[in-house]
């Protein structure tokens, strides 16, 4: 419940600036429109490019641009400035996550955004009917929801534990810089991976960005070679991330010296 | 124009001193670009492992082109970034400065407000960005004359004060709405329009781009004079354009400035 109302007071805060909505909505669209723009100029007169077709990279870059309202965010930098300052002090010895605290505020502006951002998908999809055939099972309909959900975890993960380097690091946004840019090239947010040269792929296969939008998107594409096996591998992740996360955070709170208090 | 010329010098002096002091952000922004570079030059490997001409554009013409545009993106960070971005906390009322006092100074308020602080890290990504402008010039036999290079010179030039031109008109909006949180991001987004070349915006959005805003004139503009793409008395055209969106600037932030409200007084 105490979430429940974290989430409530986040998006009553959103609505006292709503024009911040709209323009993260514009922030968050114009990169999807370019890498758009750049494809489709690529395939020209084609008729695909390694099995992507005209409909499949306007869908993939649509799906990359509305499903960052469910599986991204930033939160990294509320964690961390909380750490800096000392605002963690006040929940840490209260029954409340201040990390899933904020990851849950983090939700309210996402939420907002989906509402205002589906007509424009909408338009979308209808702008690009000849061409967009989405063709997807029942049981592909529920894994690509579970693979959205557990991307939007790993994504949650990563953020966790970009914020809490704060206890060891003044200047966290290095960190967040640099974990952004390995996840617009090895999550596929970029290009879809499988246009990739190899030597990306390889690497992109071994880190944990891949499994944050382009398992989802594939599933949506049917690109996915064997999607049980990705979603396995999507759980595996979640595991591995949250024993990381665990043993920082406990390491973190054993360095932390409470300023503010 | 010695008051101006004497803050500039003292902002400079005061930067370096500040660099020196408190080294590590310098030391960030300076490994952290080039590393930005590295991405995009996979990027545009990769889009050329699917074709030989993207929009009249061969590969090492559009490492010419990418080696521009970081040239230009970097030094307009460098010289605007900072500033620019600190407009937002001045308006609001929660920097360590304020609009108010900004208002009071005996120096241009636009210029003290948007420009004077410099982001020495940016350097090392700006030379990244000539060397990568160098290889791609020295892949393919190009026959550059004087006036192309000339011209490109002289549209780099105008390409950051595009970057200034941009980035304060969105900073200017924040007069009207004080609230507004992603002036900084809306300007990283929008400024990758200007990466690549001019005719890939066709129609309306090629109207918007290559004249009204016109942010191509950032690297496709330059890299085209340079290949001699574009006939040099385009330029006196784009020389022009340039003038008209200072002045337009100018007058937007005249008639903003009288929305501002001074929340800290």
């Amino acid at each position: 419940m105490k979430y429940v109302r974290t989430f409530l007071l986040a998006l009553q805060s959103e609505f006292i600036s709503r024009a911040n909505i709209v323009g993260w909505f514009i922030v968050g669209a114009i990169p999807s429109v370019i890498l758009a723009l750049v494809w489709l100029a690529i395939l020209g007169d084609k008729q695909s490019i390694n099995g992507f077709t005209k409909g499949d990279f306007v869908l993939y870059y649509l799906f990359v641009t509305f499903s960052w309202y469910i599986v991204g965010g930033n939160f990294a930098f509320p964690v961390g400035n909380g750490i800096k300052d000392g605002r963690i002090n006040m929940t840490l010895l209260k029954p409340y996550n201040v990390v899933f605290g904020l990851c849950i505020q983090e939700q309210a502006w996402k939420a907002l955004s989906f509402i205002i951002a589906l007509p424009f998908a909408l338009i979308v999809l209808y702008l690009f009917r000849d061409d967009i055939h989405i063709k997807l099972t029942l049981i592909q309909n529920v894994m690509l929801f579970i693979s959205l959900i557990l991307g939007a975890i790993i994504f949650a993960f990563l953020e966790a534990l970009v914020g809490i380097s704060a206890f060891w690091v003044t200047e966290m946004w290095p960190i967040a810089h640099v974990n952004d840019m390995l996840f617009s090239l090895f999550g596929g947010r970029m290009l879809p991976l499988t246009l990739m040269p190899p030597v990306i792929l390889f690497i992109a296969n071994l880190l944990p960005y891949k499994y944050i939008f382009h398992i989802p998107v594939s599933i949506l594409l049917s690109k996915s070679s064997n999607m049980y096996l990705d979603i396995g591998l999507q759980f595996l992740y979640i595991c591995i991330l949250a024993l990381i996360y665990q043993f920082v955070w406990i390491k973190g709170i054993q360095k932390y010296e409470a300023i503010g208090s | 124009m010695n008051n101006l010329l004497r803050y500039y010098k003292r902002s400079f002096i005061l930067e370096v001193k500040r660099t020196i002091i408190y080294p590590l952000s310098f030391w960030i922004i300076a490994l952290i670009w080039p590393a930005y570079s590295l991405f995009q030059i996979i990027f545009l490997e990769t889009i050329y492992s699917q074709t030989n001409n993207f929009v009249g554009y061969s590969k090492y013409e559009a490492y010419v082109l990418f080696g521009t545009f970081t040239f230009v993106q970097t030094l307009g960070h460098l010289f605007f970034y900072r500033r620019l971005t600190e407009l937002a906390y001045l308006i609001r009322g929660n920097a360590d400065e304020s609009f108010d006092i900004a208002l009071t100074k005996p120096i241009n308020t636009q210029i003290f407000t948007t420009t004077g602080r410099f982001n020495f890290g940016n350097i090392t990504a700006a030379l990244v960005g000539l060397v990568v402008v160098f290889y791609g010039l020295s892949q393919e036999p190009y026959s550059l004359g004087i006036v192309n290079i000339v011209s490109y010179i002289i549209m780099v030039p105008l390409g950051i004060l595009i970057y200034y031109i941009m980035y304060t008109i969105i900073s200017t909006f924040l007069f009207w709405y004080p609230e507004l949180k992603m002036t900084e991001n809306l300007w990283g987004s929008i400024q990758d329009f200007g990466q690549y070349p001019s005719s890939l915006y066709q129609g309306g959005i090629g109207i918007v781009l290559n004249i009204l805003v016109p942010l191509t004139l950032m690297a496709s503009v330059p890299v085209d004079f340079l290949l001699g793409k574009l006939p040099a008395p385009m330029l006196l055209l784009y020389y022009a354009l340039v003038t008209i969106l200072l002045l337009i600037t100018r007058l937007f932030w005249n008639f903003s400035i009288k929305q501002y409200s001074s929340s800290s007084s």
